[in-house]
């Protein structure tokens, strides 16, 4: 049994917000105006509550199996063979995840910071944290999430209100960029932006039982859900359609632009920090996520010895990647299909347990 | 041949990463149940603080006493021959060593120079040549072994080293005592060994002592030890009087608003201090000894009924687990009961404050004072006790929450300021404002080397001074470190190898440095703060943010006796907000909640009764 220690509501909380909200800060924001324009958080509020369903089918079929993580729950209504492949087809989402954060990061910075240092070295500086933070294992990993929310909500937060006289209500217009079924359609889909709450189901342990765990994906889906509207608010307020959409990252342009006198300004360097760490954690948060199904599959009782290989690995298939726009475009696949993993096979693992009639036993009554 | 060096080294790489400490299981410190938790006044079982060995040592103990008395009760001991004692003691040594060694058993192995206890001879010449011979006489010159007779009828000697223990207690509370016949009047032919032991000796403490190792102990220890004819046990007379430095002011935690004494190199000195400031029954000092050659005293001390037991039971298996011919000092302990010695940050904190120590232990923590060390170890540690100061809580609330909050950024300044002019410089100038970018750029202009050579090379200028400036003696070398730093910079500035922004820079890191209370922890940020400007250097601000992740998922997994390093913060607690801000005193109710105490409350919700009372009568507004 691999050893994940405990954790409490609040550092559930915030590794799960910072898997969803690390997006906002890189070209996603960028993807959304292409497709919405400035309707990019009415979508979200779709988003948000399609995201609030999924995780309701997640926590009935929680609550129907008690004690038991995701990985369990799995190999008892499917099968151990059909229920090990369901979940590493997962598992193979959160390590994709977090290939993807890793090379658009260092896309990301390469274009804005470091245009003449080759990808593959920043890939590596990122890859060192990330590994060592799986090798350290959930409780420190968890640990290390919570002790930066602050500075990253603190960050985001500054830019918002740092960038107020930048704001101009018509950029708004029009309201509804296209019809609003289409917007309600993308909305649905995006909901696999919140995909990441199904690894709370995976460390229902560590969380010391379904009432954590409830309580911990409802703050996280509604907290960075938040996060994300008003960002995407304030994107639409500073940025005409045409102009974001040609934006890399938004957000770091946002924070660009930020003009306050002669002395404050230019101070997006600052905020490299925020992107940087947030990028690492939600990176190291998905890859634990693999680590830690895999192990569970697999019975291994320590990740320690694969965390070398898992780098390996990541780094291959991050470098296969050939330009930014290939990442870019693959991501928006991912934003829009990745629900049917995140949500759609916990769901049909709920129909299936229904129609069989299979229950977990309830413990410590 | 080369694919296969380069499989070699994929493999030595692999196992270096897979590398994991030897294992063995952790130290989690229990949370002690609210019904075992006392009221005030009452007192706290102290068997719950004794493991198992304590245990026996207390029921041998009992077995001890009520063999004495029989002993006591019989008149006249018979006195056999007893030519070939030491031939014999030998001889059971020898066939009990080799018998262990034949059934291969590790648990029954004794420990490391650990010496079976010998039962004292009635024959007072046997015990004088096993003493002698035991310590060396007549090779060793400083020990002493004296004969005489008491009341001019029975052999007697005491054996003492001469110089650490007191001549004039010797000459004039032992001996002049012993061999005064006055003092003999009153003996009635009853035992002689108690006679002595009740009405001649004018000393406070005397022990019996009723083996060979513990009297060879005590007599290293300074102690002196009477034996007398016909008598299994001999009498241990506290005699302890060497040189001592007399206390003296703290050197490295100087406070302006708080107590001015600093521990000494004398343990028992040391141990008097705490108890001066801490006069609570319950304060229990354990004596135990480490390392088999030199036998270091150390001593454990904690609150009973405070202290969670788990760790004054922890604390105690580490320390009889030691096994190693010299353990002296508090940094060689440290470095032997650290839950994880691969790791840099500070895993104990030393202090040379008694009343730091004192406040530690009223909060549940465990200290370990050793000999010959002016510093005492406390048990676990936590990141806020590193940052806190003694002066935070001499201090009103308001500044020591204003103290505490420029250490915080005195402490990120010397960790990153240098990083982060080298991360500007190399690769965010659009960040400096236009003015200040001329002005750097112009300063640097005459500097022949990239910002990073003439960054290490101040760096290393500045470690220099302070490593010389303390070697060297007395105000020379104050004066080295002040007076060497303003020239070498000046001269540096003048001879274009450095900028003038870059001294600044470096004299504002090492003031940070200087503002942080842990010496340990002040450590640790130096060296931290290279890997930081090899980062900024190589990566500028993503390279630095690798790093802050790294330290902090390294801080975050770090646990010290059972409780995690970044505690209270994380995990949280009821008492997360005092990591950086100081309450006021009357705020303080409960102890940390990280330390799982028995008695987890300081004080009534309302400690300042007089807000609840009223003024005397007349003198109310």
């Amino acid at each position: 049994m691999l050893k994940e220690g405990k954790i409490g509501v609040f550092e559930a909380t915030c590794i799960v917000s910072i898997a969803i909200t690390a997006k906002l800060f890189f070209a996603s924001p960028r993807a959304l105006a292409e497709v919405v324009g400035p309707a990019g958080r009415l979508m979200h509020i779709v988003a948000i509550p399609a995201a609030l369903v999924g995780f309701l089918f997640i926590f009935l079929l929680m609550k129907r199996f008690p004690g038991q993580d995701l990985v369990s729950v799995f190999e008892t209504v499917f099968g151990k063979i059909a229920g090990s492949l369901s979940i590493i087809i997962l598992a193979a989402t959160f390590l994709f995840n977090s290939v993807l954060f890793t090379r658009e990061f260092s896309e990301a910075i390469k274009v804005y910071i470091y245009p003449f240092t080759p990808p593959s070295m920043i890939m590596i500086f990122f890859l060192v944290p990330v590994l060592l933070m799986v090798y350290l294992g959930f409780e420190s990993l968890a640990r290390t999430v919570a002790s930066f929310i602050w500075i990253a909500a603190i960050a985001l937060l500054s830019v918002f209100i740092l960038a107020g006289p930048l704001y101009k209500i018509y950029n708004l217009f029009p309201l509804f960029d296209g019809e609003i079924g289409y917007i309600a359609i993308t909305g649905l889909k995006r909901s696999s932006v919140y995909g990441d709450i199904v690894f709370l189901a995976v460390i229902l342990n560590p969380l010391q039982g379904i009432g954590h765990f409830k309580k911990a994906g409802l703050m996280a889906v509604l907290f960075s859900g938040m996060f994300i509207f008003t960002g995407l608010l304030i994107l639409g307020l500073a940025f005409p359609k045409t102009v974001a959409s040609e934006l890399t990252i938004p957000m770091l342009s946002l924070a660009r632009v930020i003009e306050f006198g002669t002395f404050f300004q230019r101070f997006e360097s600052v905020y490299i920090f925020v992107w940087s760490i947030s990028a690492i954690l939600a990176a190291g948060v998905n890859l634990y996520a693999f680590t830690s199904i895999y192990c569970k599959v697999f019975r291994i009782k320590d990740q320690k010895p694969l965390v070398l290989s898992l780098g390996v690995i990541l780094f291959s298939i991050g470098i296969l990647m050939p330009s930014i726009t290939v990442i870019v475009s693959l991501i928006a696949l991912f934003r829009d299909f990745s629900w049917a993993v995140y949500f759609g096979i916990p769901l049909l693992a709920l129909f299936f347990a229904a129609a069989r009639g299979k229950k977990g036993v309830k413990t410590g009554a | 041949m080369a694919e296969d060096q380069q499989q070699s080294f994929i493999r030595k790489l692999g196992s270096i990463f897979a590398y994991r400490p030897p294992e063995h299981d952790t130290f989690v410190l229990t949370e002690q149940e609210d019904e075992a938790a006392p009221e005030h006044g009452k007192e706290a079982g102290l068997e719950n603080y004794l493991d198992q060995e304590d245990l026996k040592k207390v029921a041998d103990e009992k077995i001890r006493e009520e063999k004495e008395r029989e002993i006591e009760a019989e008149e006249e001991i018979k006195k056999p021959a007893r030519a070939d004692i030491l031939k014999r003691i030998r001889n059971r040594k020898q066939s009990e060593e080799e018998k262990r060694k034949a059934d291969g058993d590790k648990k029954n192995k004794p420990d490391q120079g650990a010496k079976e206890a010998a039962g004292i001879s009635p024959d007072i010449n046997f015990s004088r040549e096993l003493i002698k011979k035991e310590l060396n006489i007549p090779i060793s010159i400083d020990v002493v072994v004296r004969d005489f007779k008491l009341n001019r009828e029975v052999n007697a000697f005491v054996a003492f080293i001469d110089g650490m223990a007191d001549r004039d207690v010797i000459n004039n509370f032992i001996l002049r005592q012993l061999m005064n016949r006055i003092l003999y009047d009153k003996y009635d032919g009853g035992t002689m060994f108690e006679y002595v032991k009740e009405n001649v000796l004018s000393v406070n403490q005397v022990t019996v002592l009723t083996d060979y190792d513990g009297a060879i102990n005590q007599i290293l220890m300074g102690v002196t030890v009477l034996f007398i004819d016909g008598y299994k046990k001999c009498l241990a007379i506290e005699t302890r009087g060497f040189e001592k430095r007399s206390i003296e002011k703290p050197t490295t935690e100087a406070v302006i608003h708080g107590s001015q004494e600093a521990f000494t190199e004398n343990l028992k000195t040391s141990m008097i201090q705490i108890r001066r400031i801490i006069k609570n029954k319950n304060l229990i000092n354990e004596f135990l000894t480490i390392g088999s050659a030199d036998q270091s005293g150390a001593s454990i001390m904690y609150i009973r009924g405070i202290t969670n037991p788990s760790l004054v039971k922890e604390v105690k298996r580490r320390l009889k687990s030691i096994k190693t011919d010299f353990a002296m000092g508090d940094g060689v302990i440290e470095q032997f009961i650290e839950d994880n010695p691969w790791r840099i940050l500070p895993q104990v904190i030393n202090t040379e404050r008694p009343d730091r120590v004192a406040s530690h232990l009223m909060q549940g923590r465990v200290a370990i004072l050793s000999e010959s060390a002016p510093f005492a170890l406390i048990v676990p540690v936590t990141l806020t006790a590193l940052i806190h100061s003694p002066e935070d809580f001499n201090l009103r609330w308001q500044f020591g929450t204003f103290l505490r909050v420029i250490r915080a950024c005195a402490m990120l300044i010397a960790l990153l300021l240098p990083a982060v002019y080298i991360s500007l410089i190399n690769y965010h100038q659009e960040m400096v404002p236009t003015e200040l970018l001329i002005s750097i750029a112009t300063s640097r202009e005459p500097v022949p080397f990239p910002s990073i050579v003439e960054l290490l090379f101040m760096e290393a200028a500045f470690e220099l001074i302070r490593e010389a400036g303390i070697r060297v003696p007395g105000v020379i070398g104050t004066t080295l470190g002040i007076i060497g730093a303003l020239i070498l910079g000046q001269a540096a500035v003048a001879a274009g190898i450095v900028s003038p922004i870059l001294i600044i820079v470096v004299a504002v890191t090492a003031l940070g440095n200087f503002a942080i209370p842990s010496y340990s922890l002040a450590f640790v940020v130096r060296l931290a703060r290279f890997f930081f400007i090899a980062l900024g250097a190589s990566l500028g601000f993503f390279g630095m943010s690798v790093g802050l992740v790294m330290i902090a998922a390294m801080m975050s997994s770090l646990k010290s006796f059972g409780v995690p390093f970044l505690a209270p913060a994380w995990p949280r607690t009821k008492n997360s907000g005092k990591m950086i801000l100081r309450y006021p005193v009357w705020e303080r109710e409960t102890r940390a909640d990280e330390l799982n105490t028995v008695d987890k409350r300081r004080q009534p919700k309302i400690s300042r009764g007089w807000v609840k009372g009223e003024p005397p009568a007349g003198e109310k507004e």
